[in-house]
């Protein structure tokens, strides 16, 4: 049988490519978003400038470069939603790219072509390609360093360490456990040049560190600043064992348990067949260190994670992984790639069933999981202009002022009765109480229900306020 | 030649074993209810709760319901101990049909169910759906009862429930704070992921006997 040409292989790896990019796409036109994705836009909103937007982002937890890019792009584009989630989007196909060129080359298209199906089929990975967030990005930046770094290890030569050193810094600028990531990529090279005995490619490591540090030193201000803001509070709950062990579970959540289960068995499988392979071949071959490198890494950040939250407070949580899941998909690549043409093209249409499931759920979780559509078209089509939106759930304000105008919105507490609106639209939450029935009377409001709705994942009733 | 040969008989003849053990596995998967997909169907969260009176053997809190998923098996409910006053006897949960013909029933003791909290009772019954059925709350023995809580009707987004009643009588707009738990039917893509990652998982199986069998290796693969 004649072996397959090489340009057959890469028209074959970009159709894959090109569907799951396009499952991604139709997975964006939807009003829908959740609460960190509402900072987002929030933030968007508010700061004009990179400088503003830099010391707002200095106020929460994460490097600021995600909120460049979205800056740069909603300049020229203008704020969508559907724009937005597509900038996310814009990773995960270079990522792609990257695989067929650079995994290709130097593993095979095998491996490439297993790397796609089983990053698009792990169930984690396609809700944060559309998410307007910096976890894509992080990932494009994580894969691209560990693909460097491996070729710096390789060859030695001076463009993988550059390459190497941009992907790094992009990566500590995106997310910190993308930084954490990037730190340990940098700690294996230094160790692995150090038993090599090799001086200058020390020497070349050497640069790429002070330069990458040199280059961070701009945001280390900032990061002093979170650090001591993280240490004195934040959100994330204790770190139990019952935790550590749902991380696993977590990469490969569905609703369905036993496909969960069956997902958490071929990574388990994964990581003995690289056992297996280490001892078989002796340590001798190169593919299998780069399996285990890329295996240990994401196995580091989440140790890295723990350790740093049972010594300050718990700071780390699992979507944090995220950055490094696409190792973890090419190391399971790089081991199955291993098994006969037969058995990877059986695996291939596992994933690709897989791929078809996941898709079905996300795009229920996109378009009809949340009450936002007919929420919105209830109150564009009946609102007038002298009509205003009352809410009592003051936590949720920042996620009202991504779909109205700020003088639509007034909270409870702010509200005055006695004003002059022809109608006011009461989104009312459980949390807390509906207005005071004797103030509304005493000021000839009538109420009356219209029904349920709900935006994101918080649900109310809307009850509509109109003087007789 | 002959040798050759007789390794690829041998060879079919593991990767045949492994692919029947596959779709063995897949089977045994499609066909194992806990395997299957659950799905809780539940009221909105709401601060406006109100109770009923003592749950007796006469005071049954009664919610007419219409399924949505045909095989049930469990409903939670929401009680209340009185302050713990309620502390003995148990709390029975009977599932009827239209004709009253009683379908399930699950006993629990009071002294263990929870004032604020969801208390689940098994019942495990298969149902028509879109067709009416009832369940009851009744407390038996111990001097003090515990009391079902309900909620307004409309501001419940629970598809099933229709009418709740209280020692025989309907509770004008109200609806028991419950919810239902499904379990749902195997889908298609479900038991096509089962056999594919099933047949995968016996075929690397195989092909890992037979590279053992034949101490086969791939060293001249290139990196």
């Amino acid at each position: 049988m004649q072996p397959i040409s090489e340009k057959k292989k890469i028209i074959f790896l970009s159709v894959i490519a090109l569907v799951i990019t396009g499952l991604y796409i139709s997975l964006c036109f939807n009003q829908n978003i959740w609460t960190d994705e509402a900072f987002t836009i929030d933030l968007l909103n508010r700061q004009q400038t990179f400088g503003e937007i830099a010391s707002y982002t200095a106020t929460d937890v994460h490097p600021p470069l995600y909120y460049f890019i979205l800056k740069c792009f909603t300049e020229v584009f203008g704020v969508h939603f559907w724009l937005i989630k597509l900038l996310s989007v814009l990773p995960v196909l270079l990522l792609f790219l990257l695989d067929m060129i650079w995994v290709r080359k130097r593993f095979g298209a095998r491996t490439a072509c297993l790397f796609l199906l089983l990053f698009a089929a792990v169930p984690s990975t396609m809700e944060y390609a559309v998410q307007m967030r910096m976890y894509a990005w992080c990932m494009l930046f994580v894969t691209g360093c560990a693909c460097a770094a491996w070729d710096a290890f390789v060859r030695e030569k001076n463009g993988s360490f550059i390459w190497m050193g941009v992907c790094g810094v992009c990566a500590a600028y995106s997310h910190y456990f993308a930084f954490v990531a990037i730190l340990w990529m940098y700690g294996f090279l230094f160790l692995a040049f150090v038993f090599r005995r090799s001086g200058k490619a020390l020497l070349k490591w050497l640069m790429m560190a002070v330069l990458s540090a040199a280059a961070y030193l701009p945001w280390m201000k900032y990061f002093l600043y979170q650090i001591r803001g993280v240490s004195n509070s934040y959100w994330i709950p204790e770190i139990t064992s019952a935790v550590i062990r749902d991380y696993f579970r977590w990469i490969f959540e569905t609703d369905y348990p036993a496909v969960t289960a069956l997902c958490q068995i071929l990574f388990a499988a994964g990581i003995i067949g690289l056992a297996g392979l280490m001892i078989a071949h002796r340590g001798k071959r190169g593919r299998d260190y780069a399996a285990l490198f890329s295996l240990l890494i994401p196995i580091l950040v989440v140790a890295t994670g723990v350790v740093l939250s049972k010594l300050i407070r718990p700071i780390f949580i699992i979507r944090y992984l995220m950055p490094a899941v696409p190792l973890l998909c090419l190391s399971a690549a790089l081991v199955f790639a291993n098994l006969s043409g037969r058995v990877c093209a059986v695996l291939a249409a596992a994933l690709v069933s897989l791929l078809a499931l996941d898709y079905r759920t996300e795009y229920f979780v996109e378009y009809r999981s949340t009450d936002t559509d007919a929420t919105l078209a209830l109150l564009h089509e009946n609102m007038g202009e002298n009509d205003i939106i009352l809410y009592n759930y003051k936590l949720y304000d920042f996620i009202y002022q991504c779909y109205f105008d700020d003088e639509q919105l007034v909270y409870m507490e702010d509200m005055d009765f006695a004003s002059d609106y022809d109608r006011i639209w009461f989104l009312c939450t459980v949390y807390n109480p509906m207005p005071n029935a004797q103030v509304l009377a005493d000021n000839g409001w009538s109420i009356s229900y219209v029904g349920d709705y709900g935006i994101e994942q918080n649900e109310f009733w809307i009850y509509v306020m109109s003087r007789e | 030649m002959k040798r050759e040969w007789r390794t690829d008989r041998t060879k079919l003849l593991i990767m045949a074993v492994a692919g029947v053990a596959g779709v063995a596995a897949a089977v045994y998967l499609c066909m194992s209810p806990q395997f299957r997909r659950q799905e809780i169907h539940k009221c909105a969260t709401t601060n406006e709760n109100w109770q009923t009176g003592p749950l007796t053997e006469t005071a049954k809190a009664v919610q007419e319901f219409v399924p949505q998923e045909s095989e049930l098996m469990q409903i939670a409910v929401w009680v209340n101990r009185q302050d713990d006053s309620a502390s003995e006897g148990m709390l029975r949960l009977t599932v009827y049909d239209g004709q009253g013909v009683s379908l399930a029933v699950c006993e629990r003791p009071v002294a263990e169910l929870t004032t604020n909290n969801w208390e689940w009772f098994d019942v495990g019954t298969e149902l028509n759906v879109g067709q009416t059925y009832y369940f009851s709350m009744e407390a038996t023995g111990g001097e003090v009862r515990p009391t079902a809580v309900y909620r307004p009707m409309h501001l419940d987004r629970i598809e099933e429930n229709v009418r709740f009643l209280y020692g025989g009588e309907p509770v004008e707009g109200g609806s028991a704070a419950c919810q239902y738990r499904y379990r749902l039917p195997l889908t298609v893509w479900e038991g096509v992921i089962y056999f594919m990652f099933c047949l995968f998982f016996a075929f690397a199986a195989g092909e890992l006997v037979c590279r053992i069998v034949y101490k086969e290796s791939d060293r001249g693969r290139k990196i």
